[in-house]
């Protein structure tokens, strides 16, 4: 059993077990805080019963008109912790967000190569709405020294009850900075 | 275009692409062309200088800036990331209260000046200043709460009687001359915020049930049900608070601060109303059927059964330890393959016997022992699923046991157990692992490392290297099975340097790619242990990289003070304040 809360600042002490996973990315203190300010109500940190924390999820709302969304930014369970369906219970909470802040779907980034999170998330009712390419830059670490593409998933809200937005768009693209 | 503004932005394209040394180049040219008439190429040489790290010419470039006082928004601006990466946020209040003085109706100058005060944490200033900026502009809200949030701001900082008996009644009144004209949820949280520090927990109640709730919006329903709850626990509402808690478990039995709010509540409520609780009590039965009752609605739920040993945890008087260690055993028996068993019911270890074999931790290992699968073995055909859960089921009582068992083993039994974990993790290792997996297994080999870890401890020093060699051979072992498995790494950067081997212990440390806030919670690790090791040029290098992030963190830090109340965020000044 578990608790799950709002995030708060001093929770970023807490979260090693669940950031030295490789697949996990530690982002810098502001980014952190930017999403703690501006987007609180779907930043939450999930802690086991004994006080120790499970995962977080963390995201935001963007866009305009019909491409009002949710955005899933970062979501990661510690591996000690898997496999009890924390990931499905962190991504139902925010998507229960964005249903209340009338949004028409939850999207987000994931590895193209990382099966296990890409099956999960299908479970979960998200398909690959388009490839991104590069969208992963190499970094210093030997595991992800090349840039790796992203697969954009997508799932629609009661507010898209045709689906539109989950239409998959053919070809791959790079995202424009 | 006009051939000043190409030559200015010259100077920021340069200092944009990192090439300070340019950005020095166009600057100067700037300079001798307008006979040093332009402030704002001054103000960009001095930051290039800066980033150059050419301190003292930067220093002095700076200066002449400041010598005179000026309104330019470009100027002001580049002044502003001066001071800041020269770790001077003091200088820029300063600059913008001049600039102030020259402009006093500009909004966003008096704008930049409020944010240069939140910068120093200058509430009294930061007041004075939304003041002024209320006056100019009084149909903009924002400029009226942040006078409010720099009042209550004050009253953290001082506390005692200047807050309660000036400062917030201040806030409060401030507040409420507001109220008809609140329009954002912001406010209506502000609001609360002075009332919760001043304790007027009904007046919380009334805005959250009155008019003022319209303005809340629908995702921020957990958090004022939250609230609510906090504010009715505050003014002892007792029973009105167990009822809320109760529904609200109900939408989510299995969330544990919920059963541990229903049982504090219960026990709390019962208790004022009918003293202490005595062996059975019908009070406490009747409580313990209420959670039964849940836990048979939900039986794929381990919350609800856990919550019936917490409940003893928190009522001593009805814990019998028989009764514990069925509990823990029909726990055991219906989630073991699940993670995280063992620790879930470690933390009940207190509630079994010490002294009565029949509801010992011994007892309780071996009334579990035989229900537990046969050690799997991974062969090619094998269902991996169900060899992950018998592997698990096996790890916990593994797990189990360690904690439980509270005698150290004799040398025959360690090396025994040590035999047979090392055995099972063999012969259970996966194929076809990708690099970033971890292998179900390695739990075990960690419990065989932590045996050899207590052999080192407490034996004499002429065999003590043998058992942490010993260690790192089987450390080594598992991290070629799973390159990721960062338990692994931790360990063998501790035995390491347990040997005083630094330089293997860093090599791990950099291959755990401890950055960011982790240098915080991680890089402990090896950080204390440098003067130790005595590689001190190597151990620098560590120390510095560690330093520079925490040398630029406030510096971070209080830009997002300045957002929270440019959004409105006002929860989050608190609790991003020192």
């Amino acid at each position: 059993m578990t608790t799950i809360r709002p995030f708060t600042a001093n929770d970023l002490f807490k979260i090693a077990n669940v950031n030295m996973d490789p697949l996990t990315e530690t982002y810098g203190l502001s980014f952190y805080l930017t999403y703690l300010v501006h987007w609180p109500e779907y930043f939450k940190i999930a802690e086991s019963s004994d006080g120790r924390v499970m995962g977080y999820v963390m995201g935001k709302s963007e866009g305009y008109n019909e491409k009002w969304h949710g955005h899933v930014t970062a979501l990661s369970v510690a591996p000690e912790f898997r496999r009890l369906g924390l990931a499905g219970k962190l991504m139902a909470g925010l998507e229960d967000v964005s249903e209340k802040k009338r949004a028409y779907f939850v999207d987000l980034f994931v590895r193209v190569s990382n099966d296990v999170a890409v099956a999960l998330y299908k479970k979960l009712g998200y398909t690959v709405y388009r490839r991104v390419l590069e969208y992963y830059s190499g970094n210093s670490s030997p595991m992800f020294e090349q840039d790796e593409d992203a697969f954009d998933m997508r799932k629609s809200l009661s507010r898209d009850p045709e689906r539109k937005s989950m239409i998959p768009l053919e070809k791959p693209f790079y995202i424009s900075s | 275009s006009d051939p000043r503004e190409r030559r200015l932005k010259a100077i920021y394209d340069a200092l944009d692409a990192g090439n300070n040394k340019k950005a020095i180049q166009e600057a100067e040219k700037v300079l001798r062309k307008e006979a040093g008439d332009s402030l704002c190429a001054k103000a960009l040489r001095a930051l290039a200088l800066l980033r150059s790290g050419r301190l003292d010419e930067a220093t002095a470039a700076a200066s002449e800036v400041e010598r005179v006082d000026t309104s330019e928004e470009s100027v002001l601006q580049a002044m502003t990331y001066f001071y800041k990466e020269s770790h001077r946020l003091d200088r820029i209040a300063a600059m913008y209260e001049r600039a102030v003085q020259q402009q006093p109706k500009s909004e966003d100058l008096l704008t930049s000046l409020f944010m240069a005060h939140v910068r120093v944490l200058d509430h009294k200033k930061q007041q004075l200043t939304a003041a002024k900026l209320h006056r100019l502009a009084p149909s903009k809200n924002p400029y009226y709460f942040w006078s409010v949030m720099s009042v209550l701001m004050q009253a953290t900082e001082c506390g005692g009687e200047l807050a309660s008996k000036m400062l917030l009644p201040l806030a409060a009144k401030m507040a409420e001359a507001f109220r008809d004209r609140m329009n954002a949820e912001a406010e209506v949280q502000l609001y609360l915020m002075v009332l919760e520090m001043q304790e007027r927990f009904e007046d919380c109640l009334a805005t959250l049930d009155g008019p003022l709730s319209s303005l809340l919006s629908p995702q921020s329903t957990e958090m004022t049900r939250q609230q609510r709850m906090g504010y009715l626990e505050k003014l002892g509402r007792k029973q009105e608070l167990a009822d809320a808690r109760w529904e609200d478990l109900t939408t989510e039995p299995n969330d544990w601060a919920r059963w541990q709010s229903c049982i504090q509540s219960s026990i709390n409520a019962d208790i004022s109303q009918g003293g202490d609780y005595v062996e059975a009590d019908p009070r406490l039965s009747e409580l313990q059927s209420r959670m039964d009752a849940i836990a048979a609605e939900h039986p794929g739920l381990s919350g609800p059964r856990l919550a019936r040993l917490e409940l003893m945890r928190r009522c001593p008087v009805s814990c019998r330890p028989e009764t514990a260690l069925s509990l823990m055993r029909s726990y055991f028996e219906a989630f073991a393959s699940r993670p995280a068993v063992a620790s879930d019911l470690l933390q009940f270890r207190s509630l079994l016997s010490e002294t009565d074999e029949n509801s010992s931790p011994a007892k309780l290992l071996e009334l579990i022992r035989p229900g537990l699968p046969e050690w799997p073995k991974a062969a090619a055909d094998a269902d991996r699923q169900q060899l992950v859960r018998d592997l698990t089921a096996r790890i916990n009582y593994e797990q189990l046991s360690r904690g439980l068992l509270n005698k150290p083993m004799d040398a025959e039994q360690r090396n025994a157990k040590i035999a047979e974990l090392i055995q099972a993790y063999r012969a259970n290792l996966l194929d076809g692992l990708r690099p970033t997996e971890v292998q179900p297994a390695d739990d075990l080999l960690l419990l065989a490392v932590s045996l050899h870890y207590d052999a080192w401890l407490v034996e004499d020093a002429k065999q003590s290297e043998t058992h942490l060699l010993q260690a790192l051979y089987l450390l080594d072992e598992g991290l070629s099975g799973s390159p990721s498995n960062y338990n692994i790494m931790l360990w063998m950067i501790r035995l390491f340097i347990a040997l005083g081997a630094w330089t293997p212990a860093s090599n791990l440390y950099e291959r755990l790619d401890v950055k960011q806030i982790l240098l915080e919670s991680v890089g402990f690790v090896l950080s204390r242990q440098v003067a130790r090791c005595g590689l001190l040029s190597q151990g620098l290098v560590m120390l510095n990289n560690t330093a520079m992030f925490y040398k630029n963190n406030w510096r971070d830090i209080v830009e997002h003070l300045c957002t929270a109340y440019r959004i409105g965020n006002f929860r989050k000044v608190p609790e991003l304040s020192p």
